[in-house]
């Protein structure tokens, strides 16, 4: 088994506000490998975005990590002091953030923004950095000749490609990947994908790829754990998840995503109101799959529509 | 209205558009251009029937749907609704057809009154469109129990329920006007993933046990898939292709449709689309969209599955 670049154990982090806490997330667990591509899935508000912010120390007040650790490459990253942490991000992990694509300087062309990401962290001259910025640009089949435009010359695809590339441009060992695609087309989003299936068989990091899309979740990812109210619920590699998962939230979000060949079978979803309390701690039902006991029913689906 | 129009409104489809045509005018100081958003849109549906317009964003889907609920004025061609021409209709006729066709927005969090509660927005809806019933109460409490909600949500406000909860009181206040025609533009898109499939089956009940005809609008060809009789495919203000929906998917002759269709994630399949032959479609559809002679081609009489395309790509 290779060393994993990420371990996430047991974390918890709170909102803390005057009268009471929530948890945001609660006692999570996971790990990710080098080169492997870790899906966090899960409906708004489940708590995958916290998990990712947690990651890369980005959590503001009144969220507070109040449980647990992280470990990259086996350094604690919550000891980490305010000097190691601008040496670690986008170094070691980057981070693209859902609609980063707006997230680009509007006043500033996109040759001068990749110089500044690529000097501010590793130095070097100018040149050297721009010839870097044509490289990225290639591997996700932007013209190089496009470093002199400014971003609202270019489309939200094309704009969201430059982000993914940036985030690229220091070879991180992991790439955390916050809803890419969400806004985008699906043409635009397919294209996307298999850019950043590419640029990982190049550089060979890790991903951590959240979305609420189930569908694209089990292309991309080799594993998946599914979060529900701050907690994994089941956690499986794709194959297993998406023939036989066992508990019922996953069900549904599986069962939201009708399939676009074969029979039309009805689906059911999560009936309105439906709710899962007290989730305790995962069980291993071997093959690497955890699920979280639960006395909800199983779904049945499967009558004709 | 006598005899003779009863017995043509028995027959006529529900909507039927017959070379629509919308253009915007796009002025900024310097250029002023026209942006054709519908190009002589022929589209009929049967009563009862649900159509699916799919196509990406500025395809032109909402446009139909707006021009649909009198929300724009088409530059030309006439749509009539149960028969009867939707063009010029003024004051109280306006109304009627108001009550006639309703529409389901995207966003639920919009779409209510966020200082009243849901009691009074829909009984606002049973005042307008059916003024006649007495025991409104009671005929509330029917419509939330016909969208799959318990009586207690009448006393609630809209911020007390989650986006399914809202989209599904939207739904029912659709249905206190009594409409024939539906207008859904991405009715679940701003919904949470697991409670998405409900609203859409409550859509197909609606069609089966009231017989209300549906336009859905989305760009999710599965959804599209899953819910409507027939798919309608819009690529830059055209229908490219339209057919039934299993068969249509299962054998897309556009290139557009193509496109489309290799591009939804799917767990299942290992020959997705790479970039060559993504290409390679987008040249074609560039190339069919030029045309001169674009007609309708018949790819299946029984699926009423057609493309628009010139001769010589039929060949």
């Amino acid at each position: 088994m290779s060393v994993p670049v990420l371990e996430v154990q047991e974390l918890t982090v709170e909102y803390v506000s005057d009268e009471r806490a929530v948890r945001g997330a609660d006692r999570v667990s996971f790990t990710i490998h080098a080169g492997e591509i870790f899906g966090l899935a899960g409906e708004s508000g489940c708590g995958k975005s916290t998990i990712a912010n947690s990651i890369m120390r980005l959590l503001k007040d009144p969220a507070r990590i109040t449980h647990g650790k992280i470990l990259f490459d086996g350094k604690d990253v919550l000891g980490m002091d305010e000097a190691e942490l601008r040496a670690w991000r986008w170094n070691n992990v980057a981070m693209v953030f859902q609609s980063a694509m707006n997230s680009l300087n509007p006043v500033t062309r996109i040759g001068e923004q990749f110089v500044d990401v690529i000097r501010t962290h590793r130095g070097g001259t100018r040149a050297t950095a721009m010839q870097r910025a044509e490289e990225l640009l290639k591997m996700v089949r932007i013209d190089p000749a496009r470093l002199r435009a400014y971003p609202h010359q270019l489309s939200g695809g094309q704009r969201q490609r430059i982000v993914i590339a940036m985030a690229c441009a220091l070879n991180p060992r992991l790439l955390i990947l916050d809803e890419p695609t969400t806004a985008l087309d699906v043409v635009v989003q397919q294209e996307i994908l298999e850019q950043i299936r590419d640029l990982q068989n190049e550089l060979g990091f890790a991903i951590l790829f959240i979305t609420h899309d189930m569908s694209l979740m089990l292309e991309l990812s080799n594993r998946i754990g599914i979060m529900y109210g701050g907690r994994i619920v089941e956690l499986a590699p794709s194959r297993i998840l998406h023939h036989d998962s066992r508990h019922p939230y996953t069900q549904a979000l599986l069962g939201a995503f009708p399939p676009l060949h074969g029979p039309k079978v009805k689906l059911t979803g999560l009936a309105e109101g439906v709710k899962f309390t007290n989730v305790q701690d995962l069980e291993d039902h071997g093959d690497g799959h955890w699920v979280a006991p639960t006395d909800q029913p199983v779904l049945s689906q499967g009558e004709a529509l | 209205m006598t005899s003779r129009t009863a017995e043509k409104t028995a027959l006529s489809p529900a909507v039927s558009i017959r070379s629509l045509s919308k253009s915007y005018k796009s002025s900024s100081l310097f250029n002023r251009k026209t942006v054709p958003a519908l190009k002589n849109i022929d589209l009929e549906i049967q009563r009862g029937e649900i159509v699916a317009l799919v196509g990406e964003s500025g395809s032109g889907k909402s446009t139909l749907a707006r021009c649909l609920a009198l929300l724009e004025t088409p530059d030309a061609g006439e749509v009539l609704v149960n028969g009867q021409d939707i063009a010029g209709l003024k004051g109280a006729a306006v109304r009627e057809y108001r009550s006639e066709v309703q529409m389901v927005f995207q966003d639920p969090f919009g779409s209510l009154n966020p200082t009243f509660r849901v009691e009074h927005i829909l009984e606002r809806a049973l005042a307008i469109h059916q003024p006649q019933i007495k025991s409104k109460r009671s005929e509330m409490a029917r419509l939330v129990s016909t969208v799959g909600l318990s009586p207690e949500v009448l006393s609630s406000f809209p911020h007390e329920l989650s986006g399914g909860q809202r989209q599904r009181i939207a739904i029912a206040r659709v249905l206190a006007a009594k409409p024939s025609v539906i207008l859904a533009d991405e009715p679940t898109s701003m919904l949470d993933v697991s409670v998405r499939i409900g609203v859409l089956n409550l859509l197909h009940k609606l069609r089966d046990e009231h017989g209300i005809t549906i336009l859905y609008v989305t760009h999710d060809l599965a959804s599209a898939r899953y819910l409507s009789d027939r798919i309608a495919v819009l690529n830059e203000g055209r229908i490219v292709e339209s057919g039934e929906s299993v068969q249509l998917l299962d054998n897309p002759v556009h290139p557009y449709t193509q496109l489309l269709v290799g591009a939804v994630p799917n767990p299942e399949r290992d020959n997705s689309l790479d970039a060559s032959k993504r290409s390679t479609l987008r040249e074609q559809i560039a190339r069919w969209s030029t045309s001169t002679n674009l007609q309708k081609h018949v790819i299946d009489e029984a699926n009423q599955h057609w493309v628009l395309a010139d001769e010589s790509e039929m060949i």
